[in-house]
This record gives C-alpha cells, structure tokens and sequence, in this order.
C-alpha cells in the first residue's frame, strides 16, 4: 500500500517495490488522501509510480500555482549508467525552480547526489533548454573478468591456430609436434585479472561478468590442484588446436628415427595417432596418419595420408607419383615437383613447379614464392612472389577444382576408418573426433559457382603468370607490384579484376 | 534524433494494415511500442505498461476512440494521447482535444508529421 504524507506543506507519496497496486489504485488513494486541501500533480505522481518506488517524492501542493511551476523529470539510459534530466518549462504564473528543489527531486529519482555533474546541471539551469535531455550523472560500467589463457611452448596444428601463431614466419619452430610425459607439464594456466564491479547513477552494484575458462582440455591431460598447469597424465602427442590453443589433448604418438617400419604400422589403415621423424622420409608407398605427422628433415618421393596436419621442416621433393594430402594444413619450408592435396597450404620459402590445392586457402611467409607449376585454392591465395623472371609458366587459380578433389579423398578417407576396428578406449575416442572432423571438411566441399568473396594476393608478379578466378581468366604481361585479385561480373562474363594495393 | 533512454508507444488501432505502418514509423526512430487492436484490449494493456504516449484511432467496432480517451483517462490522469482520424471528422477531432488529447494526425499517414506530433507531446511534461 502506498504512503502519503504531508511534510512542509507538501504532499509526498512513497510507493513501494513489487506492489501489485495498480496504478488507478494509487490514484484514487492519492485523491483520498489529498481531499480538498490539496492539488495533485498526477505526473509527479505517474513518475513516482515508474521511476521513484520505495522513495518520497513530492505530488502535490496546497497552493495550485505549484502546478503551474518549471518542472522536471530524469529518464535512465537502459543499463542506469546515466540519468538524463529533462526540464518543463513554467506555465502561466510559475516561477523557476531552484538548484536546491532540483536536487531534492533528482535525489526523489533515486540518483547518487556524489555522482552528479553539478556543473553540468548548473550549465542546464543556465540554459534552460526545455524537453532537451541533459546528462547530469553517470554511473560506472562494470569491467568483466578476462578470460583464462594457457601459455603452450608449441604452436597449434591445425590451420588457423598455426597460421595464428606462425604464418607470416619463413621459419618455424624447431620442433612443432611435442611428445609429453605423465605428469609432465604441457602447459601454464595464467589466471586473468579479476573484473571490477561498476554501479548505477542509483548506486547499485553492477556484478562483473566472471572469468571463463574456454579451454577444452581432452584425452591425457588435467589441470594440476593448484589450477596453475596443465599436466599429462599420459605419454604421446600434445595436440593444441583451436585459435588461440583452446583444445587439447594428448594422442598415441610414434617417434621414428628414421622411415622404417612405419609402412608396416599403417599400410592399410589410418595409424591412429600422429607420427614424428627425426630425419628424412624417403618411403616408396603411402603413409596414413590419423593425427598430425611431422618430419624433421625432408619428404622425399614419399605420400602421406594426415587426417590432421603435415609439418616438414626441410620441403617436400618430387612426390608426384603418390601426393600429399592432408585434413589440416601442409607446411613446408619448400615444395619442389611437389603434388599436394590440403585444407590450408603453408609455405615457408618457395614452391617450385609443383601442383598445389586447397581446399582454403594458400598462403606464404613475408617472403616467400610461387614459381612455376600451379596454385588453385577454393578459398584465398596470399603469395608474396608469384611466377619468376624467366617468365615460367605459373598458373594461380580460385576454382572448384580442390573442392572435387578433395570430396572424393574425405569420402575415402571415411570409408578407411569405418572399415578398420581400432581397440582401446583412448584410440577409439581419437578415432571419432577425427571422423567427425573429416565430415564436417566433406561438408564444405560442395560445388562453389561464385568467387565474390575470395582473392589473390601479392606483392610481385612476374610475366608468364596467369590469374584465373571462376571463369575469369587474366594475364600477366608486365612486373606487377602489390596487387589483389578479386572476381568481377559484367553481365554473364566474368572477369579478373586487379586493384593496386 | 534518437533518444538515449527508451520511450513506450501503445498504438490502439483496429487495421492491423495501419498498425503496421505507424509500428514501423516509431520502431525505426527507436520507441518502444505495443500495439491493442480494440479498446478493450487497450484498457487491459495501459496500465500495465503505463506507456509515454498513445495513440488511439477515433472510428474503432465497439467503445471509438473518444470514449475510450475517456477510460484510460480514469486510469491515468496524466495520459498523453495523440488522435489518429480520417478526413472529415473535425468535431471528433475537436472533442478530443477538448477532452485532453494532445494533437491528432490524419490518415493516410505522413511519417514526419506523425513524428513531431508525438515528439510535441513528449517533449510536454
């Protein structure tokens, strides 16, 4: 039930919260209480009713002229970090309200009196722009909490957080794949700075959002008791994906010194976990992998089948007969009469007549080159040299063509890991998360018509390089600089447009 | 120009065509709004949201405009109504006024003139 009361010869009315009165009841109970004696102002008392409940605000005055005085109200922005104050003016014989009375009444609206703008509302009293809103009191947002992060000594495998960590890098760590032991450390887990609560122009508290931990930690690891690490609680593979690293796990992993014995493990199936050489691969027939593989040398002659990523420290020569395909990205200092089937291609240095598919993209270090051979990708293409100044033929494309190949290859792929029963629980777990991984890559091979929202960029083209993006063709006659390619229609034709970068 | 807090709109209009419209004048300039279709309707809806403004079309099936301006005045002394009529109904008009409603627009609607007739009555205390 609302109060009413007479102070200093003045109405006030003190509505509580939650008060399933309605507002026609608080009407017809302020004209009880008003009788003949008093006026009514039923504004303030609407106004006290929305925005002042639980706080004496004034609502009528034995003198009528009062209603007849400047008048004002204070709206909230929608989070109450600001109070705007909107001033009416005098009607009739109404005089002006005074600094005091404003204050009474903004104080009647809930506002902090020490969050007030007093200058600004003295610039207001000045002015005296009546229905404009002026900002007389502002609140503080809260600051949420930053999120947990885990520092990894090794980068990503897969191509975004790879390329997030190392992309533009003609150099790449020494050693990408790590191999953890139980109780080893993968990782440190930095603990945010808390958040810090704001408060309302009202001087309520505003709760900081808490921190969030976005980290999946999977197979193989747990975090220590004292929340500061990651430790292994299995000997394998640390596989970090995700940007920023946010998943992990710990995978079966095969450490060779060299090539042998490694065509016996995986000959006909997926071998499930991932693999790192300590040297050189030289196999004359298909490797299949189900995680990452890296090789601590160079690729020579072999193929490799990587559900997940392929990291070569030195370059992939001369595979044309097997080729290279893989889920993830394929990064390589060099690709020389290289055949590669990938996600996301990385190349360091150069490549060197070699046949390069993406089903992404193709992208580079800050120096790196594309000379001779070709380059088609579904998705982008950032080379910095593009062709070589002998003029060899080089053909870079954004086409449909990796998204054909690669269709059949998933579809294989899958068809390989159905057929084949993996034991062991921690196996078996690898082995759908991969599945699902190379679903959802066959998912995204469906047929693209249009180029709209791709390019090719470089920093220099040579002569004898031919630019192709659907059924746009262009060639390159003359040295070209920092130039990005882009799709253009002009009625049915369609075209390769160049832009100056 | 936009207001930085939120103003509510309740539009009492029988053409859900005509609701439409002037749902989409307010929305776009950033009021809130809620629309009755009948008078009845707007009895239950007003005080339960207590909005800034209504606007309230004189020919409606059942209670018009005008005696619904007078029942939502029972509820709330300090309304701000803005009257939605169709050419040739002056003397409605004018009894509304009389009654207490700010201003009135005509249909077809002119978008501008329906926005500065309740940005008018708004800026009212």
């Amino acid at each position: 039930m609302t109060a009413f009361y007479v102070k200093d010869e003045r109405l006030y009315a003190n509505i509580p919260y939650g008060s399933e009165l309605p507002f026609t009841e608080v009407v017809k109970e302020a004209r009880e209480k008003a009788g003949r004696d008093m006026q009514i102002d039923f504004v303030a008392l609407r106004e006290a009713f929305l925005h002042a409940r639980e706080r004496d605000f004034p609502v009528g005055s034995p003198d009528p002229a009062d209603l007849q005085n400047e008048k004002l109200k204070i709206r909230f922005s929608p989070d109450f970090i600001n109070a705007y104050l909107i001033l009416f003016p005098p009607k009739g014989k109404g005089r002006r309200l005074g600094e005091p009375e404003i204050r009474e009444l903004i104080a009647a609206y809930g506002v902090d009196d020490d969050l007030l703008d007093l200058r600004e509302l003295r610039n207001a009293l000045m002015r005296r722009e009546y229905g404009e809103p002026i900002l007389v009191a502002t609140g503080a947002k809260s600051l949420d909490a930053e999120s947990f992060s885990i520092s990894w000594d090794v980068p990503p495998s897969d191509p975004v957080g790879f390329l997030g960590a190392v992309g533009g890098l003609p150099e790449v760590p020494m050693q990408i794949l790590r191999v953890v032991r139980p109780a080893q450390v993968a990782g440190k887990r930095i603990k945010p700075l808390p958040g810090r609560p704001g408060y309302t122009v009202r001087g309520e508290t505003i709760e900081p959002k808490p921190s969030e931990d976005p980290f999946h930690l999977g197979e193989g690891l747990r975090i220590s008791p004292n929340g500061a690490m990651i430790l292994a609680t299995a000997r394998g593979h640390l596989r970090i994906t995700g940007d920023h690293g946010i998943h992990a796990e710990v995978l079966p992993v095969l450490e060779l010194e060299g090539q042998q014995g490694l065509e016996d493990i995986c000959k006909d199936h997926f071998y499930p976990g991932s693999v790192i050489i300590n040297g050189d691969l030289e196999s004359s027939a298909q490797v299949r992998v189900l995680g990452d593989v890296e090789v601590r040398g160079a690729l020579i002659g072999a193929g490799v089948e990587v559900c997940g990523s392929l990291f070569v420290r030195d370059g992939i020569i001369n595979n044309n007969r097997f080729g290279i395909a893989a889920g993830g990205i394929v990064s390589a200092g060099f690709f020389e009469r290289a055949r590669v089937w990938s996600h996301t291609i990385h190349i360091r240095r150069y490549s060197l007549h070699s046949s390069l598919l993406a089903l992404d993209g193709i992208v580079g270090s800050h120096s790196c080159s594309v000379n001779g051979g070709d380059a088609e990708a579904s998705g982008r293409i950032d080379i910095s040299i593009l062709g070589s100044a002998n003029a060899s033929p080089t053909r870079i494309a954004l086409g449909p063509r990796p998204a054909l190949s690669m269709r059949d290859l998933l579809k294989s792929w899958i068809g390989l890991i159905d057929r084949f029963e993996y034991s062991g629980e921690v196996v078996k777990k690898a082995v759908a998360v991969e599945r699902a991984h190379l679903e959802m890559l066959f998912g995204r091979t469906g047929m693209k018509t249009r180029y709209d929202d791709t390019f090719i960029k470089a920093a220099t083209i040579h002569p004898g390089v031919k630019i192709a993006i659907g059924g746009g063709v262009r060639e390159i006659g003359n040295k070209t600089g920092a130039v990005r390619f882009t799709a253009e229609r002009i009625g049915d034709k369609e075209r390769v447009a160049m832009t100056k970068l | 120009m936009k207001r930085p807090y939120l103003e509510n709109i309740l539009i009492v209009e029988d053409t859900p065509f005509m609701a439409e419209v002037l749902k989409d004048i307010f929305t776009e300039e950033g009021y809130a709004v809620t629309w009755a279709k009948n008078a009845q309707e707007a009895i239950e809806i007003y005080p339960k949201t207590l909005p800034d403004i209504v606007t309230l079309d004189i020919v409606m099936p059942g209670m018009d405009g005008i005696e619904l301006l007078g029942e939502l005045f029972k509820i709330d002394p300090a309304l701000k109504a803005v009257m939605v009529s169709a050419v040739g109904m002056e003397s409605h008009v004018m009894k509304a006024i009389s009654m207490g409603a700010k201003n009135f627009v005509v249909k077809p609607f002119d978008k501008d003139k329906v926005l500065r007739c309740v940005r008018a009555a708004l800026k009212e205390y």
